[in-house]
């Protein structure tokens, strides 16, 4: 039995997880950094990485109950992501493979997001709408790549959210606090609505709604934001999948999370005939067992890296990566 | 069960699409086509409505437009906003796609000439691929303006010969070259300097194109 030990801090997450080659999550632990105000200062998250990452790996294990001695490969995220939460996590997954002698793999963020989306919804050749405060992309593999089809133009829909939020005076997280106001809102405001192909766009639709603050009530502007935001979305996926011809569609990334987003998308997927692969929210936003998992693949495929050439990559792009599997 | 504008006989589901389905059928004794805009149970009702009102009725009036520049398109015969329906007439003939092989360079520059005339009043096809340029009697329609829309923006205008450009090298191979230069001499004798400006965008997309490209094997 083969067990990863994967730790995930691209952003705002710190996650160390254990998962075997059997792919069961052994455990998933989290610390998440929370900015008093505003949005997230790398520096200040980065700094909060250091200092929970002993006690989060210290859990970990425990909960996992195993040893340092019985892990066959630590896995880290590589990037894209903020460069000092990157090389926090980068750090203590080096201190760990060379204390331990433990091959070291790089994994890239965006890829493991899919890999765990596979894993958990049983996927087998889905289009995957990949939503999180940073990315916003409908994906599918084409051989041995993920290929973007369609993306945001400009700003990602968790940003849209997190945003609008902050706009409102809302603290942090946004996302679930607006998913909660939109449930008693009951006047569709009129907002941008911009589709083109299979890309959307954000942009016009934040500054129409935050315009909009203080004139409409807040559960109506995070009704219309979201049934906005995320029917362009699923339109774009919708597109995707006939343009495929793929009968699957999967949800990654923390906006998953939204339980009006996985509805909408249940909806389109019946209408049209396909089926909309829901997993447990715990595997939607950041978390180290992604990271563990794809890890483990990579390291399967004899994708390991010595400590010098570890560095973390800010723009590490999906394609750039090979997927042998 | 499919609901259907009164008079309107179907025939035949000539494709059915992720926005809309196109039916064959007869109305009024003519030969027509209906596309249906397909409602969306995903998105609240007003604004699945609002789309489906405001999508339908840009559509016919860019066919209508598209006319008007000279450029040979289905008729609108009927529309009927709220649920989403437009009926045109039926063109009857082959897509370029099919034809491309054993037409020669005159019917090219004519699509060249038309997309350039398309283009000078300001419309965007959106989705120009050789499969929504039918040919009839060696002259070029245009069908399908869903995703159109009136710009006065060059990137717009490059963007459609870009689509066009790409389809036919991945469907051609090599022998696209020559098709493709017809086109663009086409577009050119039309559209004189302006359109020169626009061949000169739509190289600088493919340069975009061949930059990401160089970048990934880096």
């Amino acid at each position: 039995m083969l067990i990863s030990l994967g730790i995930e801090t691209t952003a705002h997450t710190f996650g160390v997880a254990f998962v075997n080659d059997k792919g069961e999550v052994l455990s998933n632990v989290k610390s998440v950094y929370t900015p008093k105000e505003g949005g997230i200062h790398p520096r200040e998250a980065s700094k909060h990485h250091y200092e929970v990452a002993v006690g989060v790996l210290r859990k970990a294990k425990e909960e996992a109950k195993v040893k340092m001695e019985d892990v066959a490969v630590v896995a880290f995220s590589r990037g894209p992501g903020l460069g000092p939460c990157l090389r926090a996590g980068a750090t203590l997954a080096r201190a760990v493979a060379l204390k331990f002698k433990k091959p070291l793999v790089g994994v890239n963020h965006a890829v493991a997001h899919l890999e765990i989306g596979y894993l958990k919804s049983g996927a087998r050749d889905p289009v995957f709408l990949y939503v999180s405060g940073g990315n916003t992309q409908i994906i599918s593999k084409v051989g041995d790549r993920y290929v973007v089809f369609g993306e945001t133009e400009d700003i990602a829909v968790g940003n849209l959210l997190d945003a609008f939020a902050r706009s409102a005076g809302l603290p942090f997280p946004g996302g679930p606090k607006i998913m909660n106001l939109a449930k008693n809102g009951k006047k569709l405001i009129k907002l941008p609505y911009v589709v083109k192909g299979m890309n959307v766009s954000f942009s016009g639709t934040l500054t129409a709604a935050e315009k909009l603050i203080g004139k409409e009530s807040i559960e109506d502007l995070a009704y219309s934001l979201q049934e906005t935001s995320f029917a362009m979305l699923l339109e774009a996926t919708e597109r995707a999948m006939a343009y495929l011809k793929k009968e699957e569609l999967v949800i990654a990334g923390g906006v998953g999370a939204n339980e009006r987003l996985r509805e909408m998308a249940r909806t389109m997927c019946e209408e049209r005939g396909a089926r909309f692969l829901d997993y447990p929210i715990e595997y939607y936003g950041d978390n180290g067992a992604m990271i563990a998992w794809t890890g483990l693949k990579q390291y399967l495929f004899g994708d390991t890296i010595s400590v010098e050439d570890s560095k973390v990559l800010v723009r590490f792009r999906i394609d750039d990566v090979r997927i042998p599997w | 069960m499919s609901e259907f504008p009164g008079e309107f006989i179907p025939e035949k589901l000539l494709y059915r699409g992720a926005e809309a389905e196109l039916w064959l059928g007869t109305w009024l004794n003519m030969k027509v086509v209906l596309k249906k805009r397909i409602k969306k149970g995903y998105r609240v009702r007003e604004l699945d409505d609002e789309l489906i009102k405001s999508r339908t009725l840009k559509e016919a009036s860019l066919l209508y437009e598209a006319k008007k520049a000279g450029i040979k398109a289905p008729y609108v015969l009927h529309v009927n906003p709220v649920k989403g329906w437009l009926i045109m007439t039926f063109v009857e003939g082959k897509s370029l796609t099919e034809v491309i092989q054993e037409e020669n360079e005159e019917l090219l520059s004519k699509v060249g000439r038309d997309i350039y005339l398309m283009h000078s009043s300001k419309i965007y096809h959106g989705d120009l691929t050789p499969s929504n340029i039918i040919v009839v009697n060696h002259e070029p329609y245009f069908i399908d303006f869903g995703l159109g829309e009136k710009v006065s923006d060059i990137e717009k205008f490059a963007e459609d010969l870009n689509v066009l450009q790409k389809s036919l090298q991945s469907k051609l191979g090599e022998s696209y070259y020559k098709k493709w230069k017809a086109i663009v001499n086409g577009y050119i004798t039309q559209g004189g300097e302006t359109s020169r400006e626009i061949i000169d965008r739509l190289n600088e997309i493919n340069k975009r194109g061949r930059y990401k490209q160089r970048k990934k094997g880096e």
